[in-house]
């Protein structure tokens, strides 16, 4: 298995007004291909700040941040973006679909970005995907139309539609029922063991957790286990 | 693909990008309108004041008044000169013929040397004023319209007729003369001539057509006791628009004051220019409304949209692509907006191309309807200014789109 995301003493301070806030404390992690790995920690322990740190939505203060082979934490905008378009995919606790387009729209919408696809196979990559993760004959509908688990596996789908090498998932079941909840779960175990895609996510449920194959701990920006 | 996602959210919002799209319209169409409107009441004048009115007009005057013997003797002195008087003597061109010589050699123009003054013309009791042009039928001919103008008669009975005259249509009327009638011409220096009408003119210009009659120069230089004199020469050119330079040239080789029809129409032509202040003015006020109906729905489409905004920009889309997705709308707007605008323009314009009015006729041109100035110019600056407007309104909140920080918005979601 090989790493496919490296962190190195990685420190975020934000500079707000009044006092600098420390959100990530000298963090260093590897996620290697084909891991299942949670985040866990009490609300403000940094977990989401990490993982935002992760995914390159957020920059670091200080450290390095190694996405297969690319220090992105110092690379130029554009690297960072491109690499958000490839390499990540993102699911986060609302499913922020774009209501105004299909579920599968919504999955075609990263395909579409990265251009690399004809729209005929585009759409038969996004129906493939709907279909894998049990949404068969919802393809038309709007999010508008779908429970919420549905949306959430169409948010899933959406994740994964530029073959991904990591999921980064913030409180993915946070709004979802316990049957929901284990078939989230169920999907992203697959996912890495099946497809070697590494998936990190952030969770406050103790179930949630003694399902991954790793967890870390955050305390006060800190990793303090795992 | 930004198109893509910028058309679904437009579609999303039709109704508020309908109003929109009606304010760029109408900002559009009414400046094709409003301008076409106004450039063509101004040519019209143009047209009609440079058909009316020599082109260039040599008079018996010095801009410059001739400098004072003792001025010139001593040019460095501070001369003070009290009870000046003037000569006691005819004005009028001196050596006219040289001048009409020099006209000679000159291409593209045609001219007409004038005795012209001020005379009453009596009939039935009553006394009208009048300015009265003596001229030489053959060269006013070439030197001015009257010949085309000419309703009844013809300019060459001038010629054959003793003591003809020609009045404007609106002087004949208001002393109640006709063709073949009688009348007496009298002039300030008190000369009484019997005269015959044997032509009327319509030039269209109220003035003109009010207050101008013409006889055979010989004639008038006995009526004005200005015997082989001239005071003025009216000039006709091929290019109108040289006349300035026509006249300047003109001025500096004779020393007359030449005054070209620009310099002596030049209050009307600002005129123009407040006219044209206020209509693009009130043009520019319909589109900045439309401009802020565009940037009201962008803005609120941004607001709308912050999640997917912090979504997109998860996924890999650049804050250029998100400028472009909110900017895109503004500009479907705009386009939507200035072809509608071009289309109801085109109805304006033919609308108010065929109202009819009818006037006082003491108006000073008379016309029978909006004379409209068609040009694809019009469209263009009316389509452009659209454009812009629409671009610039949508350009504000499509780049304070793209600075949103998803991170902030995700935050905030979830909180």
């Amino acid at each position: 298995m090989s790493n496919v995301i490296t962190l190195n003493n990685v420190t975020r301070i934000l500079q707000s007004e009044e006092i600098p806030v420390t959100l990530v404390n000298d963090a260093s992690l590897t996620v290697k291909s084909g891991e299942f790995l949670a985040v866990r920690g009490t609300s403000g322990s940094g977990k989401s700040s990490l993982l935002y740190l992760m995914g390159l939505l957020d920059k670091p203060t200080s450290g390095h941040i190694n996405i297969a082979g690319i220090d992105v934490a110092t690379a130029t905008e554009k690297v960072r973006q491109e690499t958000r378009l490839e390499k990540i995919g993102f699911v986060f606790q609302f499913h922020f679909l774009l209501q105004e387009f299909s579920a599968l729209d919504n999955v075609m919408l990263p395909m579409r970005r990265l251009g690399r696809l004809s729209d005929k196979d585009m759409r038969a990559r996004a129906e493939k995907l709907l279909v894998s993760l049990g949404l068969e004959g919802k393809t038309n509908k709007k999010p508008g139309q779908m429970s919420g688990g549905e949306r959430q596996r169409v948010a899933i789908a959406r994740a994964l539609a530029n073959e991904p090498m990591v999921i980064l998932a913030d409180e993915p079941t946070g709004n979802l029922d316990s049957k929901n909840t284990a078939a989230v779960i169920d999907i992203f175990k697959k996912l890495a063991h099946e497809t070697g895609v590494a998936v990190v996510a952030v969770t406050h449920d103790p179930d949630f957790a003694t399902k991954t194959d790793r967890n870390i701990v955050m305390k006060d920006g800190k990793i303090v286990e795992g | 693909m930004i198109g893509y996602v910028a058309v679904h959210y437009l579609v999303n919002r039709k109704r508020q990008a309908a109003i929109s799209v009606v304010g760029v319209m109408l900002g559009v169409a009414f400046f094709i309108a409003i301008s076409g409107m106004l450039q063509g009441m101004h040519q019209f004048f143009i047209k009609r004041l440079v058909d009316s009115y020599p082109h260039v007009m040599i008079s018996d005057e010095f801009r410059e008044p001739e400098a004072q013997p003792v001025v010139v003797r001593y040019p460095d002195a501070v001369t003070v000169i009290r009870g000046l008087k003037p000569k006691e003597e005819t004005q009028g061109v001196r050596n006219y013929r040289q001048i009409v010589e020099g006209l000679k050699e000159m291409p593209g123009l045609t001219y007409s040397p004038i005795t012209s003054g001020q005379a009453f013309l009596r009939y039935g009791g009553r006394d009208v004023s009048t300015t009265i042009y003596g001229v030489d039928p053959r060269l006013e001919r070439n030197a001015s319209k009257l010949a085309r103008d000419m309703k009844q008669g013809r300019i060459e009975n001038l010629l054959t007729t003793s003591n003809g005259i020609i009045l404007g249509r609106a002087l004949a009327d208001k002393i109640g003369l006709d063709m073949g009638s009688r009348l007496n011409v009298i002039s300030p220096v008190g000369v009484i001539m019997q005269m015959k009408v044997v032509g009327i003119f319509d030039s269209g210009v109220t003035q003109v057509d009010s207050g101008t009659s013409y006889a055979n120069i010989k004639k008038v230089q006995v009526l004005q006791n200005k015997v082989d004199k001239i005071n003025q020469i009216n000039i006709r050119l091929d290019d109108v628009d040289s006349a300035p330079q026509v006249a300047t040239s003109l001025e500096r080789k004779f020393r007359y004051k030449a005054e070209s029809w620009q310099e002596a129409f030049q209050n009307i032509f600002e005129l123009f220019v407040v006219q044209n202040g206020i209509m693009y003015t009130t043009v520019s006020v319909i589109l900045l409304v439309a401009g802020f109906g565009i940037y009201n729905i962008i803005s609120s489409s941004v607001m709308e949209k912050y999640r997917d905004i912090a979504i997109l920009k998860s996924m890999g889309f650049s804050e250029s692509d998100v400028v472009g997705i909110f900017f895109f709308q503004g500009v479907v707007i705009g386009i939507i907006g200035v072809l509608a605008g071009w289309a109801c323009g085109a109805v304006l314009v033919e609308i108010l191309a065929s109202v009819k009015l009818s006037l006082n006729k003491d108006v000073p041109v008379r016309m029978d309807g909006f004379p409209m100035f068609r040009s694809v110019w019009l469209y263009v600056a009316g389509g452009v200014m659209g454009l812009l407007s629409a671009a610039f309104a949508a350009w504000i909140p499509a780049r304070r789109a793209a600075r949103l920080h998803p991170v902030d918005i995700i935050r905030g979601a979830s909180g």
